[in-house]
């Protein structure tokens, strides 16, 4: 017990290795920590599908799961599989106890087995019903229309989730093929765990994987205008946002996200707003929809109002401490996804609770102007 | 310092008594933190009174008598912290997470909160406009308001309640903020002798007055439907001190949660009609309730009572459904859906410790449950999850 105080307030120790089929091992030892975390990132998502085949990844991330082995093999051990599909990347992850990560990390891996076809028109039923769910969201329209208004034209504009209107029509074992190679992998276990013995479990599990072809994200488009709406009770505005490879770019306007949502400058106004900024390798669209707490007229000119800048000198402190305390944060979900992104985006692991200390009033001054362009 | 937390550590959580009855828990843990964590049991009221505290817990650090919560809560906010009261189900959470050396202010505050709220009309105001933000999220997001309706119907759950008055949030706070409803656990880097000290100073020699009456609460007329349909069926357990009660859990699992629950294998698999479907639990005070539901934008399948009712767990469904638990209750639950019942906070997080210690404490089971209740699981047989199961249907 005297060993786990001792070693609890060390930082996470992070072991990585590239395997030769060109998928990137990560292993994250956190002492101390209560569960384990396992996350495996693909290069695939909505900005690598030809127009015809909108949606198709997301059907295959569904048809991922369509034989039950996965899930098998997770709930028998205490805990639950969950994937989501960005326009960048794939993320399949799953949580649970910490002694159980061997299984957490197998069932993860089990999920890269080629899916089987015939569970497709049931699967494409489901996604009908997520799709209408989604919808409920009043945050989901801002969300289409600014991203489809904002990039215009670009492979950027498609939505993950794909038309449900329409089922893609992509062969499955083309696309399975495609993304689920080593060259597109990256993937994470992180826990009270021997780094060394992680790292040797994720190679037993990856290694099989056929090298494939690496894919790279279509450039970002030069954002066109149309970058903010009402929308219901939301009122939307968006910005450029840099990607990972230029991360201290990243870090600043996630500061001034937080800086411009935080309650002491909106609850004046009477609003309250949500935001959504999804990491990238080379540049996304960040956005913040706004809403009015008291019901009263006016939002688009009081969303205007908190999006005035400067930000102060103690908006800029207190969102700079809460951004570098999400990245302190030692929760093996935290580490595995932080470090699952900046390798797949960059190739190396990103200390950005470090670099967020670096980052200055001045960058998220010009951060913050980027939503009033 | 350090000794003494070795030394709480290794003793685990340690159990004592405020001079007015408070059970005060103490929890030691590595790091810069401590969360201070109070329950409220609401576990015996009625649906308006539900409703009202919904209100009430978002007013209750809206300004008290003698503290503005504005620095407080932004302090809290600059280190990652929290400041949250509110209604979690069962009971009204109020919970601070602050750095070690904020333990005192933030005891004070918490204190003053609980004895001597202002209910001014800005925290009102602001209370009802956080709430209707809540009630949209419901109204729009299946199965929850369905769900709500239905367990209200039944008297066990909220009703929607927007608007309250500073005289019934007084009043209905006197009635169901008291010593002996409470439960108080904090854990994080601190020892046992400084929370007595700074929780007695404070807390110890509370005695609140009696309630006084004011106007009757009002309820809000149901919402309209949405563009999804609901199916429930609601079925009774034992409490959760009682023996049964980690049967009837792990049957309750077996049917509706994971994607190998008997639910999911027959509305999604099977029938591929349904991407909304699972469970909810409501735990009162003479008894547990849990809701299945499952949520489609076709017609609710009529067959859904039937399918829970004749349901029986074989032993690899008895085995996942124990596994499914056990993980649950360490890493929590899957869903926003279980925010508004029980077994949705796992054990990753002080806060998340803080409140299971707490919450046997205030159920009578004792906070060895805490440590014990795996194990319990893991013992189970699948006989004993099938009589969990008999009879178990509510009309």
């Amino acid at each position: 017990m005297i060993a786990l105080i001792a070693v609890a307030a060390v930082s996470p120790a992070v072991f990585t290795e590239r395997l030769e089929n060109g998928a990137w091992l990560v292993a994250i030892r956190i002492p101390g920590a209560h569960t384990f975390s396992a996350q495996t990132f693909l290069r695939a998502g909505s900005v690598f599908e030809p127009a015809a085949e909108s949606g198709s990844t997301h059907l295959l991330e569904h048809l991922l799961f369509a034989d039950g082995e996965a899930d098998a093999i997770a709930e028998n051990a205490g805990f639950l599989l969950n994937a989501t599909t960005y326009r960048e990347f794939m993320r399949l992850h799953t949580t649970g106890p910490a002694d159980a990560w061997r299984t957490g990390m197998k069932a993860v891996a089990r999920l890269l087995n080629k899916p089987a076809a015939a569970s497709t028109d049931a699967e494409w039923k489901i996604i009908q019903q997520e799709d209408a769910l989604a919808r409920l969201d009043p945050d989901e329209a801002v969300h289409r229309s600014l991203w489809q208004s904002s990039a215009s034209g670009s492979p950027w504009a498609s939505l993950p989730m794909g038309n449900a209107e329409k089922k893609p029509t992509a062969s499955i074992a083309a696309l399975h093929g495609r993304y689920a190679v080593g060259s597109n992998v990256v993937a994470v276990i992180a826990g009270d765990l021997p780094g060394e013995e992680g790292l040797r479990a994720l190679r037993s599990a990856y290694e099989p994987l056929p090298a494939g072809s690496p894919l790279n994200a279509p450039k970002p488009p030069i954002w066109a205008g149309g970058r903010q709406g009402s929308f219901g009770t939301r009122f939307g505005v968006g910005a450029a946002a840099p990607g990972y490879d230029a991360h201290a770019a990243y870090l600043a306007i996630e500061v001034a996200i937080e800086a411009l949502t935080a309650p002491a400058r909106l609850q004046p106004l009477g609003l309250e707003a949500k935001s959504f900024l999804t990491p990238s390798s080379r540049g996304s669209l960040a956005i913040i929809s706004f809403a009015a707490t008291d019901g009263a007229l006016g939002l688009p000119v009081r969303a205007g109002r908190a999006l005035e800048p400067p930000v102060s000198e103690a908006e800029f402190a207190d969102a700079k401490a809460r951004v570098k305390s999400r990245y302190a944060s030692a929760t093996p979900t935290n580490c595995a996804l932080t470090a699952g992104l900046s390798v797949l985006f960059t190739g190396r692991v990103i200390n950005f609770a470090a670099e967020s200390a670096v980052v200055t009033k001045a960058q998220v001054d010009a951060a913050a102007r980027g939503f009033v362009k | 310092m350090i000794a003494v937390v070795i030394a709480s550590v290794v003793l685990g959580p340690q159990l004592t008594r405020l001079p007015n009855g408070i059970p005060v828990i103490v929890d030691a843990a590595a790091g810069d933190l401590v969360t201070l964590q109070v329950l409220v049991r609401t576990d015996d009221l009625t649906p308006l009174e539900l409703g009202a505290v919904e209100t009430m817990a978002a007013a209750l650090l809206g300004e008290t008598e003698n503290y503005s919560l504005r620095e407080l809560r932004r302090l809290a906010w600059s280190i990652g912290g929290a400041v949250v009261a509110e209604s979690a189900g069962d009971c009204m959470l109020l919970q601070i997470t602050t750095t070690g050396d904020r333990l005192r202010p933030a005891a004070a505050f918490i204190s003053d909160a609980l004895r001597r709220p202002a209910f001014s009309k800005v925290a009102l105001d602001e209370a009802r406009e956080k709430n209707a933000e809540q009630q949209a999220w419901i109204d729009r997001t299946p199965p929850l308001r369905e769900l709500r309706t239905a367990v209200a119907a039944k008297g066990l759950g909220p009703t929607v309640v927007s608007s309250l008055t500073q005289e019934q949030a007084r009043s209905l706070h006197a009635k169901v903020v008291r010593p002996e409803r409470v439960a108080i656990s904090v854990v994080g880097n601190v020892d046992s002798d400084t929370v007595a000290l700074v929780l007695g100073a404070s807390l110890g020699h509370w005695q609140p007055e009696s309630p006084r009456p004011a106007a009757p609460i009002g309820a809000d007329a149901p919402r309209a439907s949405a563009s999804f349909r609901t199916a429930l069926a609601m079925v009774k357990g034992p409490l959760p001190k009682a023996r049964g009660f980690a049967a009837w859990m792990a049957a309750c699992i077996a049917i509706g949660e994971g994607k190998h629950g008997h639910l999911n294998r027959v509305y999604r698999v099977e029938r591929a009609q349904s991407y909304v479907l699972g469970s909810h639990f409501t735990f009162r005070r003479d008894a547990a309730y849990c809701t299945f539901y499952v949520s489609t934008t076709g017609e609710a399948p009529a067959d859904f009572a039937a399918t829970v009712t004749q349901y029986r767990a074989n032993d690899a469904d008895a085995s996942r459904a124990k596994a499914y638990l056990i993980g649950r209750y360490q890493v929590g639950g899957p869903t926003e859906v279980g925010r508004f019942g029980g077994f949705a906070i796992g054990h990753e997080t002080d806060a998340a410790r803080a409140f299971w210690l707490a919450w046997w404490e205030m159920k009578g089971a004792g906070i060895s449950k805490d440590a014990a209740f795996a194990d319990e699981v893991r013992k189970l047989t699948t006989a004993e999850m099938a009589a969990a199961t008999r009879d178990w249907l509510l009309d």
